[in-house]
């Protein structure tokens, strides 16, 4: 006959038995499951950052071309601005003014991109003076008019007193990226 | 706890072994399943079987023996001690050797005796195939008990009765078989009864009988199968869904885990982007591509001004302020600088006064007077705007 004994420690074995299966099952399978489930979730989130950093990159890239379009490409380098600037003075400066100086460019380059410091001396009218200005101002997208000065001039012939306008514009392009 | 583990270890189901030994020496074995379950009394497989078929016996189940037959004393007499009733049948033997059940009704006394050492070799027999006997005796005692219940039905009885009015029933309880008894739908053969009325009699009360102390180890054996069946039940659910979690998650890792070495890129370039539009930034402030200007308005509002007497010899909208040769050049912007000649301190102040009136003017201030002779003076004037 098999002891009583037997079956009590048989029951307490299976007790600690179940203890033990439950702190290993915790320990590994759930507490693994549940790290899982953790990371799963902080993937989650980061990919939600990452959409969103998507759509701000989107938006951003439209920034950057709004800024390129005003700053313009490397066909608008200051010898390019300094042929339509001559081209759109003459268009629009009336016939009693005339052009009396077209300055060098002075230019200078910048990480990628290259400015431009174009001047233009005109003798005439102050209408004709106030008209070209206000072209410069609002007519002419390839450069930005930094300063108007205005002088007068006794003309030693005729001693009349003449009126100059200087006209400083700058320009600015991005240079061509150098082909590898 | 102690309480869950009472319930987990409550016996619900016996066999209840009828023994019946034959003159010739044999046994003559019915063997009846008895559960119950909610209350409710309920029986399964009654069997015959011979000795040579007992290792057929439920091994697992723990067991109720009843005993009769040629080694079992029956005797129904006149109310009296149960030695005396000893003394007749076997004369000077000790009622210590004996196991004896009686049952009282009105002036007689029914007993029952068998010798203690039978009932032993019977135990050792069973033990020796491993069935775990939790009651035994000689059931006189159990049919009573059976009669009792029916005649005050309880719940954990209520679907037993016996066909017939009441002498039937007493007739079954003095022959302890012969009728039928209806168990709930189902119908007892009548031979079968003294199992039921002993498995009845070990449910509703918790007497073991002679020389039987396998209560504890059955409940225990009872114990360890429910508890070890639960655990891996359990064990095994909990398993079976955490491989399917487990699976699913990393399903969803592996997916997760590609897009994000697809939108890893995403940062950098977000960054390179970023850098691109301050540097354009930088340079369209410095360019200044987006200051409003207004010299245009600026100049021909000045000039609309200008009181009869007063000869500009210069306007100078943003001057220079430093004279570096390269593209740099910078100007003083907001600032007009204008010189020129009067013949009347008064025309200036006339035409400065008016001049402070326009809505660009922040600040007006006369730089300079000189009087050069011929009643002409030269001036300069500065002038902030917005």
């Amino acid at each position: 006959m098999r002891s009583k004994i037997d079956y009590k420690t048989k029951f307490y074995l299976l007790v600690v038995a179940c203890i033990v299966a439950s702190i290993g099952f915790w320990r590994f399978p759930v507490k693994r499951t549940l790290d899982l489930s953790k990371r799963c979730n902080a993937m989650e989130v980061r990919l939600l950052h990452a959409a969103e950093n998507s759509r701000l990159l989107i938006e951003k890239e439209l920034e950057l071309k709004a800024l390129d379009m005003l700053i313009g490409n490397d066909e608008k380098s200051p010898d390019f601005v300094q042929q339509y600037l001559l081209s759109h003075v003459e268009k629009n400066l009336s016939q009693s003014a005339e052009i009396q100086e077209v300055m060098p460019i002075v230019s200078s380059k910048e990480e990628a991109f290259e400015f431009g410091l174009h001047r233009i001396l005109v003798e005439g009218d102050f209408g004709s003076l106030l008209s070209l200005s206000h072209s410069l101002e609002f007519n002419f997208p390839h450069a930005r008019i930094l300063a108007v000065h205005y002088h007068t001039r006794v003309d030693r012939k005729t001693r009349k007193r003449i009126l100059t306008g200087t006209f400083f514009l700058r320009s600015v392009s991005r240079l061509k990226p150098d082909n590898p | 706890m102690h309480r869950l583990l009472r319930k987990l270890a409550r016996i619900r189901k016996v066999q209840s072994i009828d023994l019946i030994e034959k003159q010739d020496g044999t046994w003559d074995i019915r063997v009846l399943t008895v559960s119950v379950a909610r209350g409710k009394l309920s029986f399964d497989l009654p069997r015959s079987l011979t000795e040579s078929d007992l290792h057929t016996l439920n091994k697992r189940m723990p067991a109720v023996l009843t005993v009769s037959g040629v080694n079992v004393m029956i005797r129904q007499t006149p109310k009296m001690r149960i030695e005396k009733i000893l003394d007749s049948i076997l004369p000077g033997s000790n009622s210590k050797g004996f196991y004896i059940e009686n049952v009282v009704a009105g002036g007689t006394i029914t007993a029952g005796m068998i010798r203690n050492s039978k009932l032993e070799s019977l135990l050792i027999k069973f033990a020796s195939l491993g069935i775990c006997v939790v009651r035994m005796g000689l059931g006189i005692e159990d049919l009573e008990k059976l009669s009792g219940i029916l005649n005050e039905p309880a719940i954990s009885t209520r679907n037993l009765r016996i066909p017939g009015n009441d002498s039937e029933r007493q007739l079954y309880i003095e022959n302890g078989e012969g009728h039928n008894l209806l168990v709930g739908e189902d119908e007892l053969e009548g031979a079968f009864v003294g199992c039921f009325a002993a498995a009845v009699g070990f449910f509703t009360s918790g007497k073991e009988g002679t020389g039987v102390n396998h209560r504890e180890e059955a409940q225990y054996r009872l114990l360890n199968k429910r508890i070890g069946l639960s655990a891996i039940g359990l064990l095994f659910a909990a398993s079976a869904s955490i491989f399917i979690i487990a699976s699913r998650l990393h399903d969803k890792v592996d997916v997760l885990q590609e897009d994000e070495l697809a939108t890893a890129p995403i940062q950098e370039q977000l960054a390179e982007v970023e850098n691109s539009i301050a540097l354009r930034t930088e340079i369209i402030s410095r360019a200044g591509l987006q200051t409003e200007t207004h010299f245009t308005e600026y100049a021909d509002r000045l000039a609309q001004l200008l009181p009869p007497g007063i000869l500009l010899n210069a306007m100078e909208l943003n001057p220079v302020s430093s004279r570096s040769k390269d593209a740099a050049q910078q100007f003083d912007q907001g600032r007009i600088s204008v010189m020129g000649e009067s013949n009347s301190i008064q025309a200036i102040n006339l035409w400065m006064n008016a001049a402070r009136q326009l809505d660009f003017v922040i600040s007006l201030e006369l730089e300079r007077y000189e009087n050069s002779g011929d009643d002409r003076g030269e001036f300069s004037i500065e002038i902030r705007t917005e």
